[in-house]
């Protein structure tokens, strides 16, 4: 393979299970190896293939059981394949489950060596990097007592510590980063960033979907053991989300019989084609109501891409409800480039500040709305936010209860519009994601 | 510098590949250091959180000779009789004890060996480790156990005869193939224990009953009659048994052809248990 070839090819990759009711069955298997079978098939991985290059990277996501840690261990070496080939270039360290290599009745220190020799460091190299590597972990006196006396946060941060010194050319992360505090969990993140920025390939598994969206640029979507989609993280999210709605609908229907049965999307105003389906693929739900369009206006109402701070927002939503109904509530939702949920706000917030005296206006909550009736919502507010580039979701929900304690989500859009905000560093400038529209007092 | 090329299939390394002494060579150079860690580790682990630590490790063979002493040369008064051999009573204690350095070698190893790799599920599965490492780091640790009884062993002989033959330089050369027997044998049973887990019971009875009894430990091989003489040869521990003895007490040289022959056939055994290992191993994370 050429220097530019992939770090990762992972080709028709499937791994097999023998169940055997009994140990000794394998060996009897071996012996008959033609003749009869003592086992019965499970395939956890089948038909796999994709590839990660260079400094790329890509996240593995799935519900539990689809096979994404046996993909993962067969990638890092500690299991066989049953078919198929993997094709790895560099050094790999793995962070499958931290701390799995210590052994409790030694010091931290004595436990350091023993996984920097795992992971092929000489005891000089360990000597050069031991300060670094307590400094990183943050444990103080207790590096010089027996690993059991830790806490699993210690634990996670020792291990951690280790894993990254050994400067891998790919980096294989199973979600061993969810335990630890939020400071700890931060300068992993940080490591990673930083590795990453090195050129090191990284390949993640994680549930944790705004991990995968902020640390991979691509991801696979696994599914019973096989690709379900791949492609860049973001749309393979949405795939993600799509699965765990669909399965917990499917649940939903066996387990209230179908109380309301979800209707079809039957008779759209206007036919779409292939915009229906890039708009399909990025959203979900019962559609009793339905999203018809996210538009982002400025405040003369003309369609608008980039604000600065403080000038009028406008989020128009259009939905229409496909049956009669009442308790709707429409509600948006800001995200930034990284993924983190900015602001969350809807009708129902506004009917509660009604309902509480602390507003005046129409509240939605209580009309009911006849079938097929058609409105739009304009969401307003004099835009507060930091420079970045933000992402509007939109969703309309069916609320049994005032203070959304009982929600139904009847159409939920992702990515149903975008916006960036620019900040002007030389007439009105702050650092940060909010604009906290502070003064400065002088007092004399 | 291109960054090593790694492919990870469903085919195995061939048997020739790995029944290449250069391979095993290579595989333990490459692993010195976590040998070397696995080993104090192994040699530590015992003692770890004891009042006394390590010095348990000199301890306890220490206890197993006095005792000995005691109920052989002062209770029993049993006399080692062999042919052209008349010793004083004390004789017989040295005579066994030298011959134990062989078996605990052996045995230290080998009766841990189906619950290495079994009790250690994280190293397989969750850390990518070079599993081989365990059944050596377990071997040497055997080792230097026994070589503390070793040493202690010199000291009652030379307290009890007041010289130590010049011969018993030549006790590293009896103990090699021993060494290199435990450690194919260690490896061969660290993978089967992990599909048949009676290995370890059966084990317990092989090892310390018939493999201890059979060989001349106890007695001098002329004490079996002669027509019968060829079980205790069946048996691999007798031919290191007498050679220790041989460098150790009687200050003769170790028969030659015989341990040339000896240790060819223990280093066959630890290339084929290195190889039926690192073949088997692959199926060790589907069973764990």
């Amino acid at each position: 393979m050429s220097a530019a070839g992939p770090a990762i090819a992972v080709e028709n990759l499937g791994k097999c299970y023998h169940m055997y009711a009994r140990p000794e069955d394998r060996l009897k298997q071996a012996a008959f190896r033609w003749s009869r079978r003592f086992y019965a098939e499970f395939w956890a991985l089948r038909e796999v293939s994709f590839e990660v290059q260079r400094g790329e990277s890509f996240g593995i996501v799935g519900r539990n059981g689809s096979g994404k840690s046996t993909l993962l261990q067969i990638v890092a070496g500690t299991t066989a394949p049953t078919e198929g080939v993997v094709r790895r270039a560099g050094r790999v360290a793995a962070l499958l489950e931290l701390g799995s290599g210590f052994d409790p009745e030694f010091t931290g220190r004595e436990n350091v060596y023993l996984n920097g020799a795992i992971v092929g460091l000489s005891r000089r190299q360990v000597d050069e990097r031991f300060d670094a590597i307590a400094g990183f972990a943050d444990i103080g006196q207790f590096i010089d007592q027996p690993v059991k006396t830790y806490s699993s946060g210690m634990l996670v941060r020792l291990a951690f510590a280790v894993q990254v010194q050994v400067e891998p050319d790919i980096l294989i992360v199973d979600e061993a980063l969810a335990v630890g505090d939020n400071l700890f969990q931060k300068r992993c993140y940080q490591r990673l960033h930083e590795l990453r920025e090195r050129g090191v390939t990284l390949l993640f598994v994680s549930h944790d979907q705004e991990t995968i969206r902020t640390l991979t640029s691509r991801a696979l979507l696994l599914h019973a053991g096989r690709v379900r989609a791949i492609g860049p993280s973001s749309e393979v999210l949405l795939d993600y989300r799509r699965l765990l709605h669909e399965e917990e609908k499917r649940w939903m229907r066996t387990e209230a019989a179908a109380a309301h049965a979800p209707r079809s999307v039957g008779g759209a105003e206007e036919a779409r084609g292939a915009d229906d389906d890039a708009r399909a693929r990025r959203s979900f739900g019962d559609l009793d109501a339905e999203i018809l369009g996210v538009e982002v206006l400025d405040g003369a109402g003309e369609a608008c891409a980039t604000f600065r701070p403080g000038e009028t927002l406008v989020i128009r939503v259009r939905y229409r409800v496909n049956r009669e109904m009442s308790g709707l509530g429409v509600s948006v939702r800001i995200r930034d480039k990284q993924g983190v949920k900015v602001y969350s706000w809807g009708t129902l917030n506004q009917d509660m500040a009604v309902w509480a005296g602390r507003a005046q206006g129409d509240v939605l909550w209580e009309r009911r709305l006849p079938a097929g009736h058609t409105e739009e919502i304009d969401f307003v507010c004099d835009c507060p936010l930091g420079a970045n580039f933000y992402e509007v979701q939109a969703s309309v929900s069916e609320e049994r209860d005032r203070h959304y304690n009982d929600q139904r989500i009847l159409h939920w859009i992702d990515e149903a519009a975008f916006f960036s905000v620019l900040v002007d560093r030389y007439e009105y400038f702050f650092g940060g994601v909010a604009d906290l529209r502070m003064r400065a007092h002088v007092r004399h | 510098m291109t960054p090593p090329l790694v492919t990870l299939s469903s085919s195995p390394a061939s048997w020739s590949a790995l029944l290449n002494p250069a391979r095993l060579a290579r595989d333990l150079w490459r692993h010195r250091e976590l040998i070397r860690q696995f080993t104090v580790r192994e040699l530590t682990a015992r003692s770890k959180g004891t009042l006394l630590g390590v010095a348990w490790e000199v301890l306890k063979p220490l206890a197993t000779i006095l005792v000995f002493t005691f109920v052989f040369s002062i209770v029993l008064r049993v006399r080692w009789q062999a042919a052209g051999i008349e010793s004083e009573t004390a004789g017989f204690v040295v005579m066994m004890l030298c011959a134990m350095i062989p078996f605990n070698v052996f045995s230290q190893a080998v009766l841990t060996a189906p619950t290495l790799v079994l009790g250690r599920p994280n190293l397989v599965k969750k850390v990518v480790f070079p599993l081989e490492v365990l059944a050596v780091s377990a071997t040497l640790a055997s080792l230097v156990t026994a070589l503390i009884f070793a040493a202690l062993v010199l000291i009652l002989l030379l307290l009890t005869t007041g010289r130590v033959p010049p011969t018993a330089a030549l006790l590293p050369l009896a103990l090699a193939p021993v060494v290199m027997l435990t450690l194919g044998v260690t490896w061969f049973l660290a993978s089967l224990g992990v599909f048949l887990r009676d290995i370890g019971q059966l084990l317990n009875v092989i090892v310390s009953n018939i493999l201890f009894f059979s060989a001349p430990i106890f007695y001098p091989i002329e004490a079996v009659p002669e027509h019968l003489r060829f079980i205790p040869y069946l048996n691999p521990m007798t031919y290191p048994v007498l050679d220790a003895r041989r460098v150790l007490v009687l200050g003769e040289q170790p028969d030659w052809p015989v341990l040339v022959a000896f240790t060819l056939g223990c280093a066959a055994v630890m290339q084929a248990g290195y190889a039926w290992f690192v073949k088997s191993k692959r199926g060790l994370a589907d069973v764990i």
